[in-house]
């Protein structure tokens, strides 16, 4: 037999989709049901007793009533009137006795056998006062004791029999209970079976894959619509975000420790190249400034490229150096406006012989941003030569900044360039990675740009269409006055 | 300008050779009178026995490094002034210079003008300063 606990009944909007709910409203009916059947059960037994001991009467009404016919056939028979005196003790016995059993025989024999019986009692009973005051009887009262004795009998019989049978069905409605609990019982057992494997085991193994999974650094989400609001729903959507996070956390890991790496390894070279690129440009300088009237122009040329190409050289190895910098910036409030216009100013030429249009939406009440000017340049001059470099012929820049969040201001720059290839997109914060010609660009510009925004505690996010331009969105953190190093504060209402 | 009286004097310390073959008969041929070391310890040696008005050092060496070599200059002669030149131009080692007194600071790779131009800055305010004194 199961062991339920009397449980509180399931209230609360929304909770009847939970597993608990589930789980409680099954055991809460199954307690109402197995209360029920135990009842009925008690009820059946307390009937069956109370039906054992009404038969036994009506065995006794019985045998009374055939003591009535014995001692009415020794008087027909004999003629001695004692006999109708004993006849006379039963058949008052006989009176009480029905008429407690009134109810009981109308319920067992139909309404009105009780009236009927008792009638005929008393008509019998007339007879035999009535032979015991005359102290005989005559032929045609005999014939009626005869026939209403004969009666009486034929409805105590009837009612003993029909009271047995009554109490045999009784017994096997009785036995049945069990039966029907048994058959209950299997079902609530099979529906919480099937609910805890369902739903429980089952995503329980799915999830104890996917950890697994996990831990091999496949951080996929868990397959499937889990879109209920059960436990194990909102375990898995909670799983499937700490995945994405993972993942999204593991890759920013990856990608800082790259360049981690060949950030040191890169100062080293830079640092050793810079010695051998000094005595080229030293040697070649030389030869313009003393030798210049003792060269031919073709001579002269050469050397111009010498110094033009060790001057490359030189961009190449401090854009390596701007890479591997590993000092921490100071940063203070700074007018993004300010910023943006500086840098501007500096490829101002550039964006007009290009035919391009740049366009600046930034409102005048912009939270100031915590950054560092001369790195905040250099981040927007590399997004706005490479939006240059996009843009092939006709296009426009726009640069939009707008408050993302509590804590983050959030730059745009929308160039209506040639867009960037899907499997370019993932590597373009990547050292060296260049989707440019040969000799067009180092491949630094963008892992520059994205340690400087790490630097500023900011991120870079990117967004690009072929055919319809690129969006790089620079997060970068609002200016808050405990946070500025050099004790600037910060006002919202611009100041131009 | 140049002066009848003596010539400025500079000291160059570099342990690329190149830059010393190419500086010194360019900075000698504007007047200057040079001496170069590519080994700090001589040079070392060398500021010990005179002083200097301009001093050209890297500050990567073998040896003694130039942060040292130039703050032993500042100590013997302060009036010297000293230009450093550096393939490794970082915002630390730029701060480091200009607290030991440098008077200017000049990123690899240069050119053979823009050390004239610093050298003459540095010669400008020599002369102030004795003027001044």
């Amino acid at each position: 037999m199961q062991n339920f606990c009397a449980g509180s009944s399931v209230t609360g909007d929304g909770m009847a989709r939970t597993i608990r709910a589930k789980i409680l409203a099954i055991t809460v009916v199954s307690l109402l049901f197995t209360c029920m059947v135990s009842l009925i059960y008690v009820w059946q037994i307390m009937n069956l007793s109370r039906m054992l001991f009404n038969a036994q009467r009506f065995e006794d009404l019985l045998n009374d009533i055939l003591e009535v016919r014995r001692y009415e056939k020794n008087f027909l028979l004999y003629g001695d009137p004692k006999n109708l005196t004993e006849s006379l003790v039963y058949l008052k016995d006989t009176r009480i006795t029905i008429k407690t059993l009134a109810k009981d025989i109308d319920r067992v024999m139909g309404k009105g056998t009780y009236v009927k019986f008792a009638n005929l009692l008393e008509k019998y009973s007339f007879i035999v006062d009535n032979s015991l005051k005359n102290k005989s009887i005559t032929s045609e009262d005999a014939e009626k004791l005869r026939t209403y004795g004969k009666k009486l009998v034929d409805i105590a019989n009837s009612l003993v029999s029909r009271k047995r049978k009554l109490i045999r069905k009784t017994f096997g409605h009785t036995a049945a209970v069990p039966f029907v609990f048994l058959g209950v019982f299997v079902i609530v057992a099979t529906l919480m079976v099937q609910l805890v494997f369902q739903r429980l085991l089952k995503p329980l193994k799915v999830i104890e894959d996917t950890i697994e999974r996990v831990g091999r650094g496949d951080f996929s989400p868990i397959p499937g619509e889990w879109s209920e609001e059960d436990e194990i729903s909102r375990l898995i959507r909670a799983f499937n975000s700490m995945a994405h996070e993972l993942q999204v956390n593991q890759e920013a890991l990856i990608q800082s420790r790259k360049i981690a790496a060949i950030g040191t390894f890169t100062a080293g070279i830079a640092h050793e190249l810079n010695n051998p690129l000094n005595n080229i440009c030293l040697c070649a300088d030389t030869l313009i400034e003393e030798y210049a009237d003792e060269l031919s122009p073709e001579v002269r040329e050469l050397v111009f490229d010498i110094i033009q190409q060790a001057e490359r050289a030189a961009d190449i190895v401090k854009n390596l150096l701007d890479f591997s910098r590993t000092d921490r910036l100071v940063l203070s409030c700074l007018d993004l406006r300010e910023v943006i216009q500086k840098t501007y100013r500096l490829v101002k030429n550039q964006i007009m012989l290009a035919g391009i249009r740049f366009e600046m939406d930034i409102p005048d009440d912009l939270p100031k941003v915590l950054g560092h000017f001369r790195s905040l340049q250099q981040i927007f001059l590399n997004l706005f030569l490479n939006a240059i470099q996009a843009i092939e012929s006709h296009g426009s820049i726009t640069v939009r900044a707008v408050e993302d969040s509590n804590e983050f201001i959030r730059v745009d720059v929308i160039d209506t360039g040639k867009g960037i290839k899907p499997e370019d997109l993932k590597h373009i914060f990547t050292p060296f990675y260049t989707t440019k010609g040969v000799g067009r660009g180092t491949g630094l510009g963008l892992s520059v740009t994205y340690s400087l925004v790490k630097k500023h505690g900011g991120h870079i996010e990117v967004e690009s269409e072929i055919g319809r331009g690129s969006k790089f969105s620079v997060y970068l953190r609002r200016c808050k006055p405990e946070l500025c190093e050099n004790g600037e504060r910060s006002v919202n209402s611009g100041s131009g | 300008m140049e002066t009848t009286e003596r010539k400025t004097t500079i000291l160059l310390l570099d342990d690329e050779p190149i830059v010393c073959k190419r500086l010194k008969p360019y900075l000698e041929k504007n007047g200057y009178e040079v001496e170069t070391f590519t080994d700090s310890s001589k040079a070392m040696g060398r500021i010990e026995e005179r002083d200097f008005d301009i001093v050209i050092t890297d500050l990567k060496m073998e040896g003694i490094d130039g942060m040292t070599f130039l703050t032993r200059v500042k100590e013997k002669s302060p009036s010297t002034q000293v230009i450093v030149i550096t393939g490794f131009a970082t915002m630390e080692t730029a701060k480091q210079s200009f607290q030991k007194g440098v008077f200017d600071f000049v990123a690899k790779p240069f050119k053979l003008s823009e050390i004239h131009e610093i050298v003459r800055r540095a010669e400008k305010k020599l002369r102030q300063e004795a003027a001044s004194m």
